[in-house]
Parts: C-alpha cells; structure tokens; sequence
C-alpha cells in the first residue's frame, strides 16, 4: 500500500491548517457563502439537504485496517454513526458541523488520509480495477500507475479550476470492472507486440445527462509518457473546452462537437511539444511506486484446499457465498473475496461504525491489512486463504456483512437521492429496498444470475442508470416522483447506454414494472443467458408490450 | 394566496431551520412563522437575508405550506416534506414523528423461487 512520504505528509498538514483558517473566516463573516463554497468543495465539504457532507479520498479504492479504524471513529465522533461508500471508491458522512471539520480533516491526517480533490472541477480521484494485485487476468497492478496519475495530478496548478470536474479511472485487464469506458479518461493497460507497458487512452466518456462511451484517442501509449499524453489531453480540454454552460463543459462534449480526429491532432500536437520534458516517468520512479504495491507474502499453497472444499460440501449457505461473492485468485490456494454492502437493513453502500470496526478487525486476520472499495458500493478483501474462507464468512455473518447476492438484482448501485441529496428530484433507497424486499428470495436472485439494476434519483446519474441491465431514472411529475426505465445499458467490457422503454411508472407501480420486466426475460430467456443477452437478443419490443399491454390493445 | 414559511441551513451545522415568531431559527417546522400575506413575507425574507449576512444561516428561502387537519403546518412539496421531517430511510433520523413519512416495506410482497409462496 502506498504511505505517505514527508512531502505527502507536510502537504496534508498544510492543507488542514488552510482549511481551518478558511473556517473561522467563514464563521465570523470574513468570508460570505459565495466565497467560501468553492473552498470547502475543494476540501470535499458539500451543502446538502439536511446537513454539510464530507467526501473522503480512498485513492484507487485501497485502504488499511487503521484507516477503516479511523473511519469509525470519525463516524461516530463526527457523524450519526454511519459511513456511505460511492460509486468512486470513495466514503461519505452525512452529518459533520462545519465547525468541526477540520478537526476531521487533522484525524484522517493522522491516518495519511483526506478530502482533498474529492469535489470541484479539478481531477478527482483516481479509481481502479478493485481487483488490482489479486486477479490473474490483469497485466500489471492498475494501482501503480493510477498512484502516478495521482501524484501528478495532485494540486497540479494548471489543472485546478478546470471547466469541470475531471475523472480518470485504470484497469489493466480486459474485464472491466471500474466503468473505464464512462470516464473523461479511462486507461487500459496493454503490452504491445515488444513486450512493453503501455495505455490504451480513451477520452470522452462519461454518464450524466449526456451519457457517452469514451473514444480511443491512442492505442498504445508508451508508459514512460503516460503522463505527458494526459497532460496534453488536459490541456486541449482546459484550452478549448466550453465554459459557457456547466452541462456542456465537459470533455466528453468537447470530443463529440471537435470530433475525435480533430481532437487526436490536437492532443498530438501538443503531446509532441512536451512528450520529452520533466513529465517523462523514469523507470526508477515506477520501481520507487511499484515497491509500495509489491504482493504480500503469499504462502505457497495447492491450488484446492480440501478442508475449503469440504466445507462447501457440508454447508450450502457457505456454498451459496462462495458462488456468489468469492472469486479466483492468481495465487494457488488464495481467493478474492466481495463484501456486499447490500443488506438488508441499510441504503446500499451504507456501513455502520461498528461495522467498520470489525472489517477492519478481519482485514488485518485475514487481507494482509488491506481493504478495497468498489464502484458498485461494496467492498473487498482481495488476500484470503482459501483454507481461512469458512472463518471469514462465519465472522462477517456475525456482523450481517455475509449477504451473498453480489451482481445480483439486489445488488444495486443507487445514488443517495432526495433523501441526502439537494440535487435529486426523487428518493432511489426507499425504490430500491423495495426492489431488495421484492427479490429478497436468494434461490430467486440465484436463478436470475446477473442483473445490474441501477437506481439515480435525478439526470445527474450519480447512480450509473445509464448503464443498467435495467435503469431507473426519478423523475418529478408535477410535484409526484415518477421513474423512468432504461434497459440494456452495461458498464462492463460489453458497454452499452441503455435506452428508454417508454413512459415513466409512479412510485407506487415501479417494482410491479421491474418485476414484469424480470418475469418476461424468465419466460423467454435461453440456457445461460443473462436479462442483459435476453435484451440484446429480442430488442426491445417484447418488453416493452409487456410494460405497456394497452398501448398494444389500442394498435390492434 | 398560498402560506409561505421561511427555511434555510444553519451555517455551524448545515441543519435544517425555520423562521419562528420570534425571529430566531429552530429545526421544527411546527414552530415555524407562517406567512399569509406577500407583505409578511417580504419583511420576513429581508430579515432572513440578514440572518445570512450575520453568518446565522446559508440559503434562506420560501417554501409553500399547508395545514393538516390539526392545524399543523406542512411542506406542499415532497421535497421540503423530507427536509422538515428527515431521511425517509432511518427512524434514528426523523426530526418529529409523521406518520407515512418513513419508508415502510410492509406492503411489498416477496416473489419467490419456482412459484412458491
């Protein structure tokens, strides 16, 4: 794991004691909201509707048992109690008073952690394949070059008041498991025919009111000029991007209205002007940052454990968890192991204090001290003796994190909505516990196998809707919430925008409408099929006549 | 004319408050002044703006309200409804206790696999 060094540390400091003096200016009138807002942002703190929001960094998603601790206590001392992980690996809290902010920020300080670039229109932070270091399909550990991309990108002076916000996501796998392609720079990591690391670039992509699937902008670059590629790409955005309207400033309508060969001749010419320059990353300094992401020391263990297969054999929940939530590893007798945070008693992505407490207390038994947040609000431990799988699922049933229903139906992504959210037109937790309530039934969930529902309570689409398997969309219908239905939209490898069914169902009828969606694709679905193939394969039509049988009656 | 009261965020907490009679904020709607005519309103929404410039408050503004039958005011729309009373999904959080306003779950039904149930 990444630890700060001396720089990192006097540069949070810093930035704390900044903070603080901002506060006090700002409580005792010195400085007016309108002043004020664009440096809380900065420091992550929101306005929302019931109370000021704190969103703290989890770079690329990857954090220790201290750092979880800490994470409690600060949800106890500062908040109702409650943490909420984000759909950009990120952790939320609800409840903190201004004035006590930036005693906040000085004990995540302590735990080399922050909220620095978590808001305004600067680049956010970087998120990872939570797989990375753990998973055999990938090709290097994506956090390694997502921590240079965050280095550099940190505070970076030409790139902190940007047209808006900037995000960048990294896999290194041909599984997309970070919604790569729906970011304003995804990178892929490939090797090229000599054997040598490189970035397939994508720009442009992004989600919000003006859903679009990133571009290739170049297929190989080298990774010594990682960085100067994306600064070039900054550039051209930050130079010619809109600032005439907040909804169309950012770099995914810049690529739709220059076109991507007008785009790739410009970002060229400007790579070329700075390619060979400080920005080249010596090879020493990858070493110096891939030494902190170096393997645990792994035990050489067989590639089944029996004691793990007997197990499976004797317990069938336990089973059921294993298929649903724990995946293969590249070391032989390790697993990757998903923690759905998707219970059945708090808003997705929600996680007690307490619970926090006794991850962290498993993390550093059973993951080498490391935990993962995930896009999808959950949350993994990527290092577990296979032979130590019965213990951890026994454990983390005693804190009611053992729920096995991960890319399931009830495995929703659901931004916080009306119910947090001054943005939202509607309420997404009260949907989709509806939702969890209706496909409660694990044997049920099991027979539809994979099923991205994805739930945003307004176009902003914090809640990935577009890319849904299934969609939904609130909408207020004078002064009613109403949702709209997408269907056959993915995040994936597959990636797709889903597109609309037709008109919108009120509050009252929407789970009877996803659930005569889930009932059709059951009745016509072929062997092995996911709702997701079923959509793709019929198209729309079938659906829709089912979700609107008397638009059919009227045709007829 | 529809009745007005005046909301806003406290600025040291970000909490939801309400004008009262008095002038001061408090996080109940029920103590909140109500407003009648264009010309209360306007005075009160002067006084609210002042409040902000005394770093008391951040946001000020309207929202319109109805009485329940007891007499009680409430938000017209659902949105302030949830600032007033609070998250829909923790009864930890409910500011006062109105009934419906927390997201109940009894009314949904399993479906169940293979038909049973």
């Amino acid at each position: 794991m990444y630890r700060y060094d001396e720089f990192d540390r006097k540069f949070v400091n810093d930035r704390v004691a900044e903070f603080r003096g901002q506060v006090v200016r700002r409580m005792s009138g010195e400085l007016s909201e309108e002043e004020f807002r664009p440096l809380r942002l900065m420091n992550g703190l929101y306005l929302q509707l019931h109370a000021y929001m704190l969103r703290v960094a989890i770079p690329y998603g990857t954090f220790s048992a201290a750092q979880m601790r800490k994470l409690a206590h600060i949800a106890r001392t500062y908040d109702r109690g409650y943490g909420h992980f984000t759909t950009r690996q990120n952790i939320q809290f609800n409840w903190p008073k201004l004035e006590d902010v930036p005693n906040l920020l000085a004990e995540l300080a302590d735990v080399e952690m922050h909220a620095i670039q978590t808001s305004g229109n600067c680049i956010r932070n970087v998120t990872a394949d939570p797989y990375a270091g753990a998973v055999a399909d990938e090709i290097d550990d994506s956090r390694i070059w997502a921590e240079i991309v965050r280095q550099w990108s940190t505070l970076h002076p030409e790139f902190t008041f940007l047209g808006r916000k900037f995000k960048i996501a990294v896999s290194a796998s041909d599984y997309d498991r970070a919604v790569v392609r729906f970011h304003d720079i995804g990178l892929f990591i490939k090797k090229n025919d000599a054997g040598e690391t490189g970035f397939e670039v994508w720009i442009g992509g992004g989600l919000g009111r003006t859903p679009m699937i990133g571009k290739i902008s170049n297929e190989f670059v080298p990774a010594e000029d990682l960085l100067s590629y994306l600064e070039a790409v900054l550039r051209v955005y930050n130079m010619n991007g809109r600032r005439d309207n907040k909804y169309k400033a950012r770099i995914k309508i810049l690529v739709h209205e220059t076109g991507l060969d007008e785009m790739r001749a410009q970002i060229d010419a400007e790579w070329a002007a700075i390619k060979d320059s400080a920005l080249k990353v010596p090879e020493y300094e990858i070493e110096r940052i891939r030494a902190y992401f170096a393997p645990p020391p792994f035990e050489t263990l067989g590639a089944v454990d029996r004691g793990f297969e007997t197990k499976k054999f004797e317990n069938s929940e336990f089973a059921r968890w294993v298929s649903g939530n724990v995946v293969a590893h590249k070391q032989a007798g390790y697993a990757i192991v998903n923690i759905s945070l998707k219970t059945d008693d708090l808003p997705p992505g929600d996680i007690t204090a307490d619970q926090m407490v006794d991850l962290a207390d498993l993390a550093e038994i059973y993951s080498f001290d490391e935990i993962r947040a995930t896009h999808e609000q959950n949350l993994v431990f990527a290092h577990v003796k296979q032979s130590e799988l019965f213990e951890l699922w026994r454990e983390l049933g005693e804190t009611g994190l053992a729920m096995p229903n991960i890319g399931k139906v009830t495995d929703m992504i659901v931004c916080p909505g009306l119910d947090y959210c001054g943005l939202a037109n509607t309420r997404s937790i009260p949907v989709a516990q509806r939702i969890s309530k209706r496909y409660a039934d694990l044997d049920q969930q099991f027979d539809l196998g994979e099923l991205k529902l994805k739930i945003s309570g307004c176009i902003n689409a914090c809640g990935h809707h577009h890319v849904g398997h299934i969609g939904l969309l609130g909408v207020d219908r004078r002064g009613e919430e109403f949702y709209q239905i997408t269907l056959g939209g993915s995040g994936a490898e597959d990636a797709a925008i889903g597109s609309i069914i037709g008109p919108a169902f009120s509050s009252a009828d929407i789970v009877d409408a996803v659930e005569e969606l889930i009932s059709l694709y059951v009745e016509i679905r072929n062997q092995g099929e996911r709702f997701l193939d079923t959509y793709r394969r019929v198209g729309a039509a079938p659906f829709k006549s089912r979700l609107y049988p008397e638009k059919l009656d009227a045709a007829a | 004319m529809t009745h007005h009261v005046i909301t806003a965020n406290r600025l040291n907490d970000g909490l939801v408050v309400f004008m009262g009679k008095d002038g001061c904020w408090g996080n109940s709607i029920l103590d909140a002044q109500v407003l009648e005519t264009d010309e209360d309103l306007k005075v009160r929404l002067a006084l609210a703006n002042a409040a902000e410039q005394a770093q008391i408050v951040v946001g000020p503004y309207e929202i319109e309200v109805t009485e329940n039958d007891k007499g009680e005011v409430r938000p017209l729309r659902y949105r302030e409804r949830i600032r007033a009373y609070g998250p829909t999904t923790h009864a930890d959080f409910a500011i006062q206790d109105v009934p419906g306003h927390l997201t109940h779950l009894d009314d949904v039904s399993p479906v169940y696999f293979n038909g049973v149930g």
